[in-house]
């Protein structure tokens, strides 16, 4: 085993450890999968939309910088700031900046993965501003000190006993009983900081190129308010979510909303195409869009792996997967999980101990199945496996006895002597074996065959 | 500025690096998934239908009379002490402020706001003094059937945070606003209609979680409860 191999097997261990009992998890994912399911039953265009949504976002990759400029030029029209990060840090000293010069002392964030990729809070934090998490789900992580499990619910993995507990401990809160109690006790406590805050931040879900406007979809009601309370908005977007027009935007909010929750759509969606108007009451006075890149454009370089660029972050494809089911999102280390994340993270993060994530995969293909967009996930997992090995990373031992599988495999004199032979110690280890085996059969599947035989009991 | 279209360009570069120049393939957009409800005149039965699913209410009134009684018992209901209607239809002088203050329910002192005048009187401290009000009654652009969609418009008066912060929130739509599908809604805001206001706000539902063992709680940032009152003008 490698070391990163080895990095990779620690790091699930104490994953799985820290979750403690994996029936929140389990519980909540079939929850997940049920309500998406019966959704989709009720669908019946379903196949046909993915379908078109993959042609959609296959024709925004192919004329990704005709979109992408005309997105800006456009939102910069519309009276939006708009600034462009190549990667983390610069993203987060534009934010940064943004917040200074609004003099601002308190910011709000709605959930946004992107904001999570450049780690924007620690930053912000360091240049001594209060930075808080709006979305109930992910206030919960920020006041335990832990990252998102799940992209769309970010503490999937924890018990209602476990929040209760936290808030206690961090909040002095009240002993609360329900999630209905927990919700009323964050509400009070945020209303207050979403009416004090200087500066909201969100993320985006879609860039609508023609009209130059941004979409953000939620069901809480925390990026509205973080769009429209304080006096500054921004916007922070991976430069590839972008559709043509606000024409393709119904059947993208559908394939989302059901993917992700099973809801037919979000119960709030925000298009956001200015800063407040004269003639309106309320609405940010400054609106900034930071375009960020991080990597995205260096994806797109390689066509083998340039369609992931498509997913539009609906989680589906963790909630099916076996793998994810087992061992949580934490074990994947960075902060996307999954088969989406098992492809993304060793691209967009350079540090080594990723780079084995495309191996936590049974590549049974449930993901690409599920995929509103019809990202062939398991291809793409596959495609960095060879890329790796071709890149010298495979381990020697393996490589070897592949080697000889090969010539075996090309040879039928020698592959049947070898069956005939390796039949003894396999006979042996059958045997030896703590779990009970069956003998193997006297003779090969291929002599059988070949001597007429059918009947296999 | 300067720095920014550098940077602009340089990013575009990169993207260009990938690929060969080509056509740009045009999109009809039109993906033909949204159903027509229109032409089969099923409009009302989806967004009955959408509204239960999504949790909200809907109440059918023929004039301003069963208007006015709808809004009442809603009040009633909420055990509202301050509300704000921005709603045209119901007229400034109307009778409600009467019937309220007469109303068994009421607890103590009612309050009934009408219109942006009340609002905009306020400031920057708009959103206090919402945060304090229990209902609010607003218009809407469109009312969609699929999905059971209320497009919210940012220039209208009632602007974007009414029908946020007051745990309550009632839209009244004539029917005439009532859309099949937001294709509808879409193909009509596209272009010039749009510039016209910073943002629209589509919303099915009160405000929701399942954060928590996806239990599902209502009221989380926005309101509790959704009620649409539908006229037939």
């Amino acid at each position: 085993m490698t070391g990163r191999a080895r990095a990779m097997r620690v790091r699930v261990e104490e994953a799985l450890e820290k979750m403690g009992e994996r029936k929140n998890l389990d519980k909540a994912l079939s929850t997940s999968n049920q309500k998406r399911n019966k959704t989709i039953s009720t669908i019946p265009e379903w196949e046909s939309m993915r379908s078109w949504a993959r042609a959609v976002k296959d024709e925004v990759l192919a004329g990704w910088d005709y979109y992408l400029d005309t997105f800006s030029r456009r939102a910069e029209e519309n009276g939006m700031e708009v600034h462009w990060a190549d990667d983390a840090l610069e993203a987060c000293s534009i934010i940064g900046g943004i917040a200074e010069r609004g003099e601002a002392k308190l910011i709000v964030k709605s959930k946004s993965m992107l904001t999570e990729e450049i780690e924007l809070n620690n930053f912000l934090e360091g240049r001594g501003f209060e930075v808080v998490e709006t979305d109930l789900g992910e206030f919960v992580a920020q006041i335990s000190g832990e990252k998102p499990s799940h992209i769309v619910a970010p503490i999937i993995h924890k018990s209602r006993e476990q929040v209760i507990d936290i808030y206690m401990k961090r909040l002095n809160a009240p002993p609360l009983e329900s999630a209905e109690e927990i919700t009323a006790f964050t509400r009070d406590l945020l209303r207050e900081k979403f009416l004090k805050a200087d500066v909201g931040i969100t993320g985006a879900n879609f860039g609508l190129a023609e009209e130059g406007a941004v979409v953000i979809v939620e069901n809480e009601g925390n990026v509205r308010l973080c769009s429209t309370l304080p006096r500054v908005h921004v916007i922070v977007m991976g430069i590839e979510r972008l559709l043509p027009s606000a024409r393709e935007l119904p059947t993208f909010l559908r394939l989302l909303a059901v993917s992700a929750t099973g809801q037919s759509i979000t119960n709030y969606v925000s298009m956001i195409r200015s800063p407040r108007l004269e003639d309106e009451c309320d609405g940010p006075r400054e609106l900034h869009l930071v375009l960020v890149d991080n990597g995205r454009t260096g994806i797109n370089i390689d066509p083998d792996l340039r369609e992931i660029l498509h997913c539009i972050r609906c989680g589906a494809c963790l909630n099916v997967c076996p793998v994810y089911q087992r061992i949580g999102g934490h074990s994947y280390g960075w902060i996307y999980p999954g088969p989406m994340g098992s492809v993304l993270t060793p691209l967009l993060c350079e540090s080594h101990d990723y780079q084995e994530l495309p191996y936590l995969s049974t590549l049974c293909g449930r993901c690409s199945e599920t995929c509103p967009v019809k990202i062939e996930l398991e291809h793409l997992l596959i495609q960095m496996r060879r890329k790796m090995v071709d890149r010298g990373s495979g381990r020697k031992l393996e490589k070897f006895l592949f080697l000889l599988f090969s010539h075996t495999a090309e040879s039928p004199t020698l592959f049947r002597f070898l069956e005939r032979v390796l039949r003894i110690p396999l006979t042996v280890l059958a045997k030896k074996a703590s779990i009970p085996l069956q003998d193997p059969s006297p003779r090969s599947f291929h002599r059988r065959w070949v001597g007429g035989e059918r009947d296999w009991g | 500025m300067g720095v920014a279209v550098e940077k602009k360009g340089k990013i575009l570069d990169r993207i260009r690096l990938a690929k060969a120049p080509r056509p740009r393939k045009e999109f009809s957009g039109d993906s033909g998934f949204l159903p027509d409800l229109v032409k089969e005149n099923q409009e009302l039965i989806i967004l009955r239908e959408n509204l239960r699913k999504t949790d909200t209410g809907l109440i059918m009134a023929k004039n301003t009379d069963e208007l006015g009684r709808a809004l009442l018992r809603c009040f009633e209901d909420a055990g509202a002490r301050r509300a704000i209607v921005f709603s045209d239809e119901i007229p400034k002088g109307h009778d409600l402020v009467k019937w309220w203050s007469r109303s068994r329910a009421r607890k103590d002192s009612c309050e009934v706001q009408f219109g942006t005048e009340s609002i905009t009187s306020v400031g920057e401290d708009l959103g206090r003094y919402l945060a304090g009000v229990d209902v609010c009654v607003t218009g809407c652009l469109y009312l969609v059937a699929d999905g059971g969609v209320c497009v919210m418009d940012s220039s209208a008066g009632s602007g974007r945070l009414s029908s946020l912060l007051p745990p309550h929130h009632i839209v009244v739509a004539e029917k005439s606003r009532l859309v099949s599908h937001l294709g509808k809604v879409m193909g009509q805001l596209s272009g010039e209609e749009f510039k016209k206001r910073s943002s629209l706000i589509l919303i099915s539902g009160p405000s929701r979680t399942a954060d928590i063992e996806k239990e599902l709680v209502l009221g989380v940032h926005g309101p509790l409860t959704l009620t649409v009152i539908l006229t037939s003008g």
